[in-house]
């Protein structure tokens, strides 16, 4: 993993002994100390993941006479994954997760970084308040978020609609086809700036402040300064939100599932991960949504492990 | 110091954590073995799980009546995942005892053999429900649920704004149309007859059975799915017409915009169950007294049969280890003559012929409208005997979906059909059901 | 301690004396940089200061009047949402604050003592253990949601509080944010140093090593805290009872009571602003902790 802080490489070869030096045999002291993680881990994590691996091998098949037989928990095999695969709905919907990436992440993370610069550049005032409201929609859940988005959104309510009418423009249904992935990007953005721009706020407040004052004395503007120092020491920060940011949009739902109530537009199977609630439980076959599940997962194992290999490479390749 | 503060933060969760082990200890069912229909002697706590409203206040009389067999009461909350969490604690044996689902919901609980087959205890009481309600709880000739409230399909207008503008009351469907488009002329131009939403699925299966459809037909034990027949289409068409013509609105049902038009008097009718009196009450607060009720237009002049929207029934649980206690609760709390007049009490529209006789208070939407239950009791003598498939909540989505899709796109309606009919016949031969192409 | 010498918020920034060729003139950059600061943040508030001013509408005002205009409901909504379930939104605040304060304070003991074992000492099998912890993070939490059920309700545990503690413990982000501060923050000189002086392993943990990563380990509380207050999906699977419901399902279950019933849109609104203001509180009341050499520790210039 190369997510550890910015310490000079220097630095890290000079630091103290590794403990073999004691002639121990291998501690058991660091699993202790990860011990408690790994066992929560197991548990809440590891088990119920081998269970839903391995119920997606399984299905529910009727059994019995009459017109309502009885179901009944018998081994399907590929079934569900087959079914995966050739759902044209389900590939209809990993697309449209793709545009709704695509739209989404740049947006949160370039709002995010200008943000974080903004705030840490010294010619900018109220900063403290700033930085607060700015942080406050991530306090807010998910799902009562997109609800004020959607009162702020439908026509019959939102005040950008009653002023355009009261001048006399009309303004298009926000909601409609289209323009809904931004809608929805909006209330991604809007609630997961604040938690991005902190950590890249705090990562650029670590830079040790010699590397400006030479900087500034050789005369660079602010926006050098920016652009040549603080964005190459904050390549970390950024891989990790952006990660994050990418894993969370390829696992949207919380925001179309609320605004589906209230438009058209979006029905119940618009994401993967939709399909995925309704599979599971909505349609009681959780067999098929564990299928998905893995499908999907899998899916995102292999970009971040892309996207980790590019940006190692990057960052190797500077040669810093 | 540090250590020690951290010290006491520990101990501080740990003390909590066995603290709350206290207040978790007795929920779940007992660990005893199951009893089967035999009566034990101390007093026991069923666990119920039901989202109607004010029903607490039945249970609560049941608990002051009933020493020995107590009812807990837990509202789950009423979305469509409700019946899947239903079944899934059921089969990890934390369900409940007694629980709640509405009519389409029920053969679901039947397959995922949730629902106990309670036929023999259910026998005297037969004969407290109409015959097509009886239908509504059998499958393959075994009884699963005990009805509670029915909704067949009635009309609530705008008896204020009618009468200033004058619009005819129609009794016909096509009569419904030219009312609609008076309506549309009238005043400044932004009332709507009616709303036209796609997640009015479960609405559509009455309507479309004024026309003649039939969506799913059983013979032996094959399945015969229906969905796409002329009927259907042309009660869609029907609507898709409305639509074209700008006669109806087509807003999502529930919404904040649906909320926003029906508080201004934007939408005038509303055609649903004979219970949506009792609920839009506290709706459109603003409204009130101002409606009243009618029959829901004909669809061939003449015939008043009408089909049903919503209502619920209560079944025992197959995980439950008290059924016969249980099925003893939800035979009193619904087909009973006093438990039937306690429902009507809390503004249910009951499935008891008893309760339907005894409601005496118009609801609240309409306090002066002495005619509405009155109204209502008779078009529950005329329904169509509905015959729910194993899968109605994946043709209710389905057609939600379609529909949404349609007016999103500005296709027509009619064309969600044959997809909502693909959907239906694939999930049930998925499933390994019997069908018949 | 001497981690904090170098850093730029103890020493005054130094930029306003220092002119380079090109820069533009002074006030004219601060003004425009605090104002896209100032845009940013309207944009937040703009929907908070919604829910605030909705939350003052009574039930017909809600459709009826202009979104941004405040009602007169306000005392009425929230005596109507407090006597609502029979007091039932101060037990669902009750059951929050147990979740997410016991839940964030394991979750921030766990990650702590994970992730400084994974920083501080190499150990077989601490490659696969980061992996795997990463891994756990791409499987949506919806797949994991029955299951989790269903291997809690084997350990007879489904429908408490535990069901809702239990996995709230356990967060991949938290522990690899613990991963990064107790890199950052605990030099391993000092751990040398103590080892020297001949303190055990957990000793230099509990004395040393803990307090260098306490701001790191506030954000730590601080995300885990706000991520259990508002997470819907784990209490909704492993709950039924609803006397032990989060304020998350409370809400939910006020909007969405069943096809015959309405959604109660101004008590969720409602519920929803006075739900927030703890939330807000907290981040207010931590910013202090919150030391903005999180990342920085044991850095020398």
């Amino acid at each position: 993993m190369t997510l550890t802080a910015q310490r000079p490489r220097a630095q890290q070869k000079s630091a103290a002994p590794p403990p073999a030096r004691r002639r121990r045999r291998p501690s058991l002291v660091p699993y202790v100390f990860v011990g408690p993680a790994a066992a929560f881990f197991v548990v809440i994590i590891l088990v119920p993941l081998i269970y839903a691996i391995y119920l997606s091998f399984r299905g529910q098949r009727i059994s019995g006479g009459g017109a309502f037989g009885r179901k009944q928990d018998v081994f399907v095999g590929f079934e569900n994954y087959l079914t995966t695969f050739t759902d044209p709905e389900l590939l209809a919907s990993l697309g449209r997760m793709l545009v709704y990436s695509v739209i989404m992440v740049p947006i949160l993370m370039g709002s995010a970084l200008l943000l974080a610069l903004l705030l840490d550049s010294p010619r900018s005032a109220l900063k403290g308040t700033t930085r607060t409201a700015i942080f406050m929609p991530y306090a807010i859940p998910g799902v009562v978020g997109s609800l004020m988005w959607g009162f702020l959104y439908l026509p019959s309510t939102s005040p950008m609609h009653w002023i355009a009418k009261q001048i006399g423009v009309e303004l298009p249904n926000v909601l409609g086809q289209g323009l809904v992935y931004g809608a929805m990007a909006n209330i991604a953005v809007w609630g997961g700036v604040g938690f991005n721009m902190i950590i890249m706020y705090t990562s650029l407040r670590s830079i040790p402040a010699e590397n400006f004052d030479a900087a500034r004395i050789d005369g660079c503007t602010e926006l050098q300064i920016a652009w040549h120092i603080k964005i190459p020491f904050l390549m970390p920060a950024l891989v990790l939100t952006g990660m994050f940011s990418v894993i969370g949009a390829l696992q949207v739902y919380s925001e179309p599932i609320t605004l589906a109530s209230m438009t058209t537009t979006i029905h119940s199977t618009f994401f993967p991960l939709m399909a995925i609630y309704k599979a599971a439980f909505q349609n009681d076959n959780l067999n098929l949504a564990a299928a998905m599940s893995v499908v999907l997962a899998l899916g995102i194992l292999v970009l971040s492990i892309i996207v980790l290999r590019i940006s190692q490479r990057k960052t190797l390749g500077e040669g810093r | 110091m540090k250590t020690k503060k951290w010290l006491t933060a520990v101990a501080g969760t740990a003390a909590v954590a066995i603290a709350l082990t206290g207040c978790s200890s007795d929920d779940g069912g007992s660990t005893g073995p199951a009893d089967d229909m035999v009566k034990s002697g101390e007093p026991i706590t069923l666990e119920m799980w039901a989202w109607a409203s004010n029903i607490e206040k039945r249970v609560d009389a049941w608990n002051a009546a009933n020493p020995d067999v107590q009812v807990r009461l837990t509202k789950p909350g009423g979305n469509e995942d409700v019946p899947t969490k239903i079944i899934t604690a059921t089969r990890a044996g934390e369900g409940p005892d007694i629980a709640q689902a509405e009519y389409g919901q029920l053969p679901s609980m039947v397959i995922s053999d949730v629902a106990r087959e309670i036929t023999d205890v259910y026998e005297p009481y037969a004969e407290k429900y109409a015959p097509a309600i009886n239908d509504l709880v059998t499958f393959d000739g075994a009884v699963y649920g005990v009805p509670q409230d029915i909704g067949p399909t009635g009309m609530m207008y705008r008896n204020d704004i009618f009468d200033e503008y004058g619009f005819d009351v129609p009794t016909t469907w096509e009569e419904f149309a030219e009312v609609a488009e008076d309506i549309r002329e009238a005043g400044d131009g932004d009332m709507y007859i009616a709303n036209f939403a796609g997640g009015d699925a479960d609405l559509f299966v009455g309507l479309t059975m004024q026309a003649g459809a039939n969506w799913w037909t059983v013979d032996g034990d094959e399945w015969k799915v229906d969905i796409d027949s002329q009927a259907s289409r042309d009660v869609l068409a029907f609507w898709q017409d409305m639509v074209d013509r700008d006669l109806v609105s087509a807003v999502p049902g529930g919404t904040p915009e649906w909320n926003s038009m029906m508080n201004d008097g934007k939408i005038l009718t509303n055609v649903s169950g004979v219970w949506a009196a009792g609920v839009m009450a506290s709706i459109v607060p603003d409204t009130i007294g101002k409606w009243k009720g009618a029959r829901t237009p004909e669809w061939t002049p003449g015939v008043q049969t009408v089909g049903y929207r919503g209502g619920s029934v209560n079944f025992v649980t197959t995980s439950s280890k008290h059924p016969e206690e249980a099925a003893e609760v939800i035979l009193w709390l619904n087909a009973s003559d006093e438990g039937a007049e306690g429902l009507a009490e809390i503004s249910k529209f009951p499935a008891a012929l008893h309760g339907q006789d005894s409601l005496s208070t118009p609801p609240a939407l309409m306090p002066e409208d002495e005619d509405y239950w009155p109204l209502a009791t008779e078009i529950a003598k005329d329904t169509f005997p509905i015959q729910w498939g194993p899968n109605p909540n994946v043709a209710f989505a389905a057609f939600t979906d379609e529909v949404g899709k349609a007016l999103t796109n500005g296709t027509s309606v009619v064309d969600a059909l044959p997809l909502v009919q693909k959907a239906v016949v694939d999930d049930l031969k998925a499933s390994g059901f019997n069908v018949a192409e | 301690m001497s981690a904090t010498s170098t850093l730029r918020d103890v020493r005054p920034d130094q930029a306003a004396p220092i002119r380079g060729a090109g820069t533009q003139p002074f006030l004219v950059s601060k003004i425009v940089t605090t104002a896209v600061l100032v845009l940013g943040a309207l944009y937040c508030l703009v929907p908070i200061a919604w829910v605030v001013i909705a939350a003052t509408k009574s039930r017909a005002e809600l459709f009826s009047t202009f979104t941004m205009a405040p009602g007169t409901g306000l005392f009425e909504n929230i005596a109507e949402l407090f006597a609502y379930e029979d007091g039932g939104f101060l037990r669902w605040a009750g059951n929050s604050l147990i979740y997410s304060g016991v839940g964030a304070l394991a979750c921030t003991i766990v990650s702590a003592a994970a992730g400084y074992g994974l920083a501080k000492y190499r150990f077989r099998g601490r490659a696969a253990m980061m992996g795997v912890l990463l891994a756990g993070v791409l499987v949506p939490g919806i797949t994991l949601a029955i299951p989790q059920y269903m291997v809690l309700a084997n350990l007879e545990l489904a429908n408490t509080y535990w069901s809702v503690l239990l996995p709230s413990v356990i967060s991949p982000f938290a522990i690899y944010l613990s991963f990064i501060f107790a890199a950052a923050s605990v030099p391993d000189e000092v751990i040398e140093a103590g080892r020297i002086d001949g303190a055990g392993e957990f000793r230099i943990f509990g004395q040393i090593g803990l307090r260098m990563m306490v701001p790191g380990l506030v954000t730590v509380f601080l995300l885990q805290f706000i991520g259990i207050w508002n997470n819907f999906m784990l209490p909704f699977i492993m709950l039924s009872d609803d006397r032990k419901f989060p304020l998350t399902m409370g809400l939910y279950m006020m909007l969405n009571r069943g096809a015959s019933e309405a959604a109660l849109y101004t008590l969720t609104i409602t519920g929803a602003a006075i739900s927030v203001i703890p939330l807000l509180a907290l981040v207010l009341w931590l910013q202090r902790f919150w030391r903005l050499d999180l990342l920085s520790g044991g850095l020398k210039g």
